[in-house]
Order: C-alpha cells, then structure tokens, then sequence
C-alpha cells in the first residue's frame, strides 16, 4: 500500500489546516526567495534558487495549496524584494511548471515520495530535476527576454544558468528534506494525498 | 509604525492615505513597466520618488535593502546590452578590440535598467507605507472576500514568523561555530538543508496551533464580507488618485503614439552625434 492510496473508510477533505499550509508555504518560498540572492546573475537567476524546493516539496506533499502557494510566494517575494507585480506575472507559467509538474507525477505514478527505492530515485530525478526545470527555465528565460531584460545573445546563458540554479537545491536540499520529512509530514493532518486533501 | 518593509515615522503624512491609493502606487508601477521606456522621463521618476520619499520623512536606508536587488538587474542588463550587442548596434562609441559599445546599446539598456530602478523605488515607497491593516483592509475594499484577505494578511505575519526563526536557528548555528559567511559555496548549500529542516519541523507545530485556533473561531474560507476598520477617501488620497490615474492615460498615449521610445530620446541624440567623432570603425 503507497502513501498515496485511501485507507479502507478514510474519507478526505480540506480544511482549514490546508489553507495554513498554503500561509506557511507561501511565506516560507518567499523568504527562501530573499536567501536565494547571495549568489545571483541577474534578476530572477541565481546560481542557488533555493526557493524551487519549497515548491517542488510543497506540491508533492500539499498537492493543490503547494502548487498554489509555489505560483503565489514569487508574487509575495517580489512584491516585498521591490519588484513590481507585472514582472512577477510574467514568471507565473515558469513557477506553475516547477511546482505542478512533480505534484502530478508523483501522483501520476504513486512514487513515494520518502525515495525509499532506486525507481524512486529515477522518478524523482525525471520529474523534479530535469523535466519541471528545464520547461521552467525555457518559460522563465522567454518571458525575461520578452521583457528585453535579455538579448538573444544570452538567452541560453540565462535559461541554463536557471536551470543549473534549481537543479542544484533540488539535489543538495530538496533530496534529504523528502526523504528525511516525508515519513513526518505522511502523519500530519495536512497531507494531500489527492489534490485537495 | 511597523510597515511591511519595516519601522516609518508615525507622523508621515502619507501614512495616513487609504489603502486603495496606497495600492495604485503599487499598480502604477506595474503599469509603468510595460510602458516607461523614454530615458529622460524614467530619470524624472526616478528623481520624483525620491523627493516624496524625502518629504514624507521615510528614511531612504529602505531602499538600501534593496541594493541587491538592483545591482542584479544592473548586472544582466550589462551582460545583456554592453558586451554583447543584442544586434541593435549601428553607431559605436567606443571600442576596444573586438567589444564594441553602440550608442543604441548604451542608450537601450540605459532606458531598460532606470526603468527599473523607477518602479523598484515606487513599490519600496509603496511598501513603506502599507502595514498589514492595510493589506487585509485594502484587499477587502477592492472586492476581495474579507477571509481571503486576512489569508493574504497572514502570509506577511508568517513571513515575519519565519524570520524570527530562521535568525534563532542562525544563532544557533553561530554559538555551535558555524560561520557561514566565512564558508565555500558547497558549505553554505548544504547548510541551507540543516536550515529549513528545523524551519520545517517548528513550524508544523505552528500551523496546527494557528489552524486550531482558525476553527475554534470559526474561520470559514466561504462567508466573509466587510473590513477591519473604516477607512475613508481624504481630499489627499483623491488627489493622489487623480494624479496616478492622469499620469497613466498620459503615459499609455504618448505610448501608443510612439513618442515614449528609447531612440526618441535627446541622450541618443547626443551619443549619436559623438558616435561620429569617436574614430570606431562601422
């Protein structure tokens, strides 16, 4: 039986709980986005996008309110870093795909999200790392070149200096936070094990 | 008073404004980045927000927070537009070797980058003026459901929660020996784990605490009209209204019309007219 199947008579809704969860997330991405800056190239790139763990873990765990909370912290954390809000608009669809690709997969698949196997690995690796980071620097680095904050010239050193800074605290942090909170958060009352609950 | 970007002198008069006028600051400066791109009028701006800042007595200590912020959008527009062309380039300036400097470049990155030190220093004065009231209260007079609201409003205390942790754990950290800022670049990655798992672990508490207490009273995402406190439209706020409001129509047609353009500008002009003397080749 995976983490993500029903227990014989468990009927699960959302509540309040799920809605501090999105508070906290939302709260937490947004300070995580401020502690990302010591090793940035340029707005919105940082070698270290410590912030993508909050929302590649959040949707695993949270389902819904993490993949919601990982599109509305950048908004939080710009709005507070100075940023105004049209620029934060415009890198939604990026953090939408960073945070919703790995809630759905591990869904989709029912990988367990403590990484207990070597598959696990695999799938954390397809769908964490590679897939929703490189479809997210690809939409990140397009809209900062629509706003003409990048040249062609340097488009594929932003979009692979993107990609490199999620890849990195997704491996270094991400990893060990899933595998060593999972069996804490499985517990708690505010895991998702749908979408919603 | 304890704003969001910190501690303002009570007797500013601007933070007395309503939240709505507070909020269009916010709002002209999301509409001025995808319309301000004439050099002059961003160095204008840039020199209005300063003076208000002077006049409603915030300190400009605000803005340095926010160097970091400004320095990275410096850095890529210097990678972007100085060194390596973006293909605009017909007029250079200086050159030196195989890198060449156009006045189009220059003049390009020059309107993009005070652009953004504009509206970056818009929201600062913006977010120096709205305390949390204002968010919850703000939110509410626009429509927003008063509970959605106080969600949103709860995110900021969070936040605030948050760092009051994060500087525990760091504490901690540093009465162990820890350095961190003395530490190498793998270092500090792997100490970023050692940060959020505990942020993680005391929070989780907090969030049953905090739900708890929301159900106890009887916290309902679906019902929820009204506001926290009355806040009404003084002749200031109307008048700060009319003028964002007037500024943006200005700013949106002499947009349309194509006047608002980084080669209209008299910079350009003159750096064009120097770009003949300067001896490069074309």
């Amino acid at each position: 039986m995976s983490v993500w199947d029903l227990r014989e008579g468990e009927v699960r809704s959302w509540g309040v709980v799920h809605v501090v969860i999105f508070v906290f997330l939302t709260a937490l991405g947004a300070l995580s986005a401020t502690l990302s800056s010591f090793l940035q190239v340029g707005y919105g790139v940082s070698w270290f996008y410590l912030a993508v763990v909050v929302q590649v873990v959040g949707g695993i765990w949270f389902g819904f309110w993490g993949v919601l909370a990982g599109v509305f912290f950048p908004i939080v954390g710009d709005l507070v870093g100075g940023i105004p809000i049209s620029i934060s608009l415009s890198l939604l669809p990026a953090n939408l795909v960073q945070s919703l690709i790995p809630a759905t997969y591990f869904r989709f698949f029912r990988v367990d999200p403590a990484l207990k196997k070597l598959g696990d690995w695999v799938h954390f690796t397809l769908s964490c790392v590679i897939l929703n980071n490189l479809l997210g620097a690809f939409l990140g680095a397009s809209a900062m070149s629509a706003w003409g904050f990048v040249t062609s010239d340097i488009y594929f050193v932003v979009m692979i200096s993107w990609f490199v800074g999620n890849v990195i605290p997704v491996l270094v942090v991400g990893a060990p936070l899933l595998k060593g909170l999972t069996p804490v958060i499985v517990s708690h009352r505010a895991f998702c094990k749908r979408w919603l609950a | 008073m304890r704003t969001i970007t910190g501690y303002v002198n009570s007797t500013s008069a601007l933070l007395n404004l309503n939240p709505v006028t507070k909020f269009s600051l916010l709002m002209f400066a999301a509409l001025y980045t995808l319309l301000g791109n004439l050099l002059e009028l961003n160095l204008l701006l840039v020199f209005m927000v300063l003076t208000i800042f002077k006049l409603s007595k915030i300190r400009l200590s605000a803005v340095t927070n926010y160097l970091r912020v400004l320095l990275g959008f410096l850095l890529i527009i210097i990678l972007s537009y100085f060194f390596v062309g973006g293909g605009l380039g017909r007029n250079p300036l200086v050159c030196a070797g195989f890198l060449k400097l156009y006045a189009e470049n220059l003049v390009v990155g020059l309107t993009i980058y005070s652009k953004i030190l504009a509206t970056v220093l818009m929201v600062v004065l913006a977010l120096s003026l709205i305390t949390m009231r204002d968010v919850i209260n703000g939110l509410s007079i626009l429509g927003v459901n008063l509970r959605v609201a106080l969600v949103v409003g709860l995110v900021f205390k969070f936040m605030y929660y948050l760092q009051v942790k994060l500087d525990e754990i760091k504490l901690g950290e540093l009465s162990r020996g820890l350095e961190i800022s003395r530490s190498n670049f793998f270092k500090r990655a792997s100490l970023f784990f050692h940060r959020l798992l505990p942020l993680f672990s005391i929070t989780l508490m907090k969030i049953d605490e905090v739900s708890d207490v929301l159900e106890l009273r009887g916290f309902n995402l679906a019902r929820g009209k009204g506001l926290l406190d009355k806040a009404s439209f003084r002749f200031v706020d109307l008048l700060m209204l009319f003028i964002i409001i007037s500024s943006i129509s200005l700013i949106t047609y002499f947009s349309l019309t194509g006047v608002l353009n980084p080669l209209n500008s008299l910079i350009y002009r003159m750096l064009v007219s120097y770009s003949g003397i300067s001896g490069c080749p074309v």
